[in-house]
């Protein structure tokens, strides 16, 4: 079920009222977890068996490595965990990947294993990272393991974040979950504030520059240089609102229902550096990578070859992490050396506090920023690494071609970089529409009849959802 | 707190001011209500008088005039000699101006060449020729003098028999080629009145978006996405064309032409493509039109010299797709040139 479906609302309308009525506690689980799994089944109810396998397995590790204090045994229990996960992942998502990536071995072996008609189950890879994180949190004693498993079924399969995140921690769900559930009103109009505005970004901006950016990235050899700018960056935003707007329609369905989900985005375009960038990108992943892959690999303790490498690995798993295909694995090493090249430049120029940065510098290091990014978008997007050349050269070299000046992906990118300019400037960003000011519930209508008046016709799905 | 801005009167104020702003944005940025009117005389429902904007294609305004003719408030009254460009969506035109409409460059062409005529669009969404076949006479009586028609020939389809839809008129094959009226009736024609009448065409996007949901609880099963395409549908042409067109000489004295307006150049696997798909197809109609001395006019020509010397499109606008769609400024000048030249 998608937040942007009508179902979805007359479900969750259903949801609260039930829960507003329940009064124990373990009732309204129970509601929800069937609601969750209602939710996930929608979609494909033979789906569900591998969420129902996740759970049973690392609740039952959990408990296990509760009891259990030899570290070699505790050892064997941890790579259970991992290999039931990572193989159910493995399979459903990358074995034709492998499979016609490792062709050429395979035809030198005489071996001709075929590919499957896979379909990939919606929201696998952040289930599947929500489960091992907490898995390894208990093995490293962060944790207390979870011993109801109608809380723990409820952490694993609790709808607003499992097909698209954010990637919720067990130390920040579980400890909710312990409390009962209360409908409040402003609960209900936080909620509904966040979920409103992630609907705007996603339905009104994302799905009306898709039209756009679709076209493009099927033909970026027809376009000219401007018309190549104009989709990179409208490709750029429209990601940006897609996945942000996604988050802040689960954060929102969350806050309703009464849970709180850390937030996911924090205008990551106005990042002066990729380091920064990726504290305010998909938060919830790349922390999730920074502490369950780059420090165990011995984060920047090793020396500096070794946190080169360690990045360069990091990075390049979470773009495989984004898709089975190439051009996601270069745009994750693409990320590692940027990463890289940043860590060199902060070690050899030491940084001043920004305080005492000027303007100008600021401003240069905002645009090499901003540029690395979109650049790493153009391998994101494309369907082969071929195209990505065709595009990034057409970016730099002035080529002739076909102008198309999109005059809404035009006002969406300039409004966007006022929207930012404004953010920056701002004060308290952590509002942009506060819930007290009375301007508020009209904006929220006035999004809703643009939402409704302007929508796209067609399906258009979250692009998140093919990870 | 949050009861200070969830109260009554500031839901109701705040909902009134929503309104009021998107009222006030739709009318710069949202399609008018496409509003029918039943016409005696032609017997058939037409585009009610009025002006039209169009926003989700292009950008075009059109006076819409009697008998839902674009551009001319009453053609009735106009004596002058007269050239009729029938069609579909793509000669009513509502993507462009008035002014940039074929039937207008062509008049100020005409006039600029000292030929005294006058042309007129006369085009309504979902025609086929079927539809012309019918118009054809009655339009001559109610606005005489008309010397010429020219047809514009978009898709093949619009000439075959049995179509997958067809909404004033239908071309049969079963149990004998026949042309045949329906009871095809436009929905909603008073409730769409009222509200364009009030520039309220973004609440008919809400009724009718709320109206097409059709939801699904049960929970499902996804499949692969391998949609298989259905086989073409299989017809004797040349029977089926040589019925169609004597049945279309048989409705007027004046000369026909068909002007085919093929769907080249466009964008497609990461190249412009020139190839006309319907070549072969369309050779043999041309072939048949001549048999029954139905003038043919190929646009091809004029199109793919214009895009190689320009790189502009026939088809296409900057809002929507830039190579597919409906005609724009480009397309509709080329084929007014081209009329001309016929003319001539």
């Amino acid at each position: 079920m998608l937040f942007t479906q009508i179902e979805f609302f007359i479900f969750f309308i259903i949801l609260i009222i039930l829960l507003a009525i329940s009064r124990q506690k373990n009732d309204q689980k129970i509601i929800l977890v069937f609601a969750s799994y209602y939710f996930y089944a929608y979609w494909d109810y033979r789906f569900l068996s591998l969420i129902m396998l996740t759970t049973i397995t690392d609740y039952m590790v959990g408990l296990c490595l509760k009891s259990q204090n030899i570290i070699f045994y505790r050892r064997i229990l941890l790579c259970i965990s991992l290999f039931i996960n990572l193989s159910i992942l493995c399979f459903f998502k990358y074995y034709n990947f492998f499979i016609e990536s490792l062709s050429g071995i395979f035809n030198l072996l005489n071996l001709s294993p075929g590919t499957l008609d896979l379909i990939l189950p919606l929201g696998i890879s952040f289930y599947t990272f929500k489960s091992i994180s907490y898995s390894i949190d208990v093995f490293n004693k962060k944790i207390e393991p979870c011993t109801s498993f109608l809380d723990y079924a409820l952490f694993v399969s609790f709808f607003p974040p499992l097909l698209a995140g954010p990637i919720v921690r067990a130390s920040h769900l579980l400890p909710q979950l312990k409390t009962k559930i209360k409908i409040t009103q402003n609960n209900i109009l936080q909620g509904l504030r966040l979920f409103i505005f992630g609907l705007f970004l996603k339905v009104f901006i994302a799905d009306r520059l898709g039209l756009f950016v679709d076209i493009f990235f099927e033909n970026p050899n027809v376009f000219d240089s401007i018309t190549t700018w104009i989709a990179v960056l409208s490709y750029s935003t429209q990601i940006y609102f897609d996945f942000a707007g996604y988050s802040s329609m689960a954060i929102g369905t969350a806050k309703m229902i009464g849970y709180d989900i850390e937030i996911n985005f924090d205008f990551p375009y106005l990042s002066k550096s990729i380091v920064e960038f990726w504290r305010r990108w998909h938060i919830s992943l790349s922390f999730w990578i920074r502490d369950y892959v780059y420090i165990p690999l011995g984060g920047n303790k090793l020396g500096k070859s070794r946190t080169y490498i360690n990045l360069l690995v990091a990075m390049t798993i979470c773009g495989l992490w984004h898709g089975a295909a190439w051009t996601f694995v270069f745009w994750g090493f693409y990320h590692g050396v940027l990463l890289m090249f940043n860590r060199i430049y902060s070690k050899t120029h030491k940084e001043r506090p920004s305080s005492h940065q000027t303007n100008f510098t600021i401003f240069f290091n905002w645009l090499i920023t901003i540029t690395g990014v979109v650049i790493g978008w153009v391998f994101f997007r494309v369907d082969n690494l071929s195209y990505a050349l065709v595009i990034i050269k057409k970016m730099f070299i002035p080529s002739p071609g076909i102008a198309w000046s999109h005059p809404f992906a035009i006002f969406i990118i300039i409004s966007t970089l006022f929207f930012h300019i404004f953010v920056y400037f701002k004060k308290n960003r952590t509002e942009v529409l506060p819930l007290h000011a009375k301007h508020t519930i009209a904006a929220l209508f006035c999004m809703a009849w643009l939402i409704i008046v302007f929508h796209p016709k067609g399906f258009h799905p979250f692009i998140y959802f093919q990870f | 707190m949050s009861c200070a801005i969830l109260n009554f009167k500031n839901l109701i104020f705040s909902f009134i001011i929503s309104f009021l702003l998107i009222w006030a944005a739709s009318y710069f940025l949202v399609d008018s209500l496409h509003v029918y009117e039943y016409s005696e005389k032609l017997e058939m429902y037409v585009s009610s008088p009025g002006v039209f904007k169009f926003r989700s294609e292009g950008n075009g305004i059109t006076h819409i005039g009697l008998y839902g003719i674009n551009a001319i408030p009453d053609i009735t009254k106009i004596k002058q000699n007269k050239i009729a460009i029938w069609g579909d969506s793509c000669s009513e035109a509502w993507q462009v101006d008035d002014n940039k409409k074929m039937s207008q460059i062509l008049t100020k062409l005409c006039a600029a060449n000292d030929i005294d005529l006058i042309a007129f669009n006369i085009g309504l969404s979902g025609n086929n020729t079927t539809d012309y076949y019918f118009s054809i006479p009655k339009i001559e009586h109610f606005a005489p003098s008309i010397k010429k028609h020219y047809i514009l020939l978009t898709a093949l389809k619009d000439t075959l028999p049995d179509p997958d839809n067809a909404y004033r008129s239908v071309f049969l094959s079963d149990p004998e080629y026949r042309l045949a009226k329906t009871n095809w009736k436009p929905k909603f024609i008073k409730r769409k009145a009222i509200l364009e009448q009030f520039k309220l065409g973004f609440v008919w996007n809400l009724t009718s978006s709320i109206s097409q949901l059709s939801p699904r609880f049960k929970p499902g099963i996804s499949t692969q996405n391998n949609k298989i395409s259905s086989p073409e549908k299989q017809y004797n042409y040349q029977v089926a064309w040589n019925f169609l067109l004597n049945k279309l000489k048989e409705q007027t004295d004046n000369p026909i032409a068909f002007v085919y307006c093929p769907l080249i150049p466009i964008i497609k696997n990461n190249q412009i493509q020139y190839k006309d798909e319907n070549k072969n197809r369309i050779a043999l109609f041309k072939e048949i039109c001549a048999t029954h001395n139905v003038e043919f006019i190929d646009m091809t020509g004029y199109f793919i010299n214009e895009f190689k010397k320009t790189n502009k499109f026939p088809r296409g606008f900057c809002n929507t797709k830039i190579d597919k769609g409906h005609f724009n400024e480009t397309g509709h000048r080329l084929i007014a040139e081209a009329i001309l030249n016929h003319i001539n």
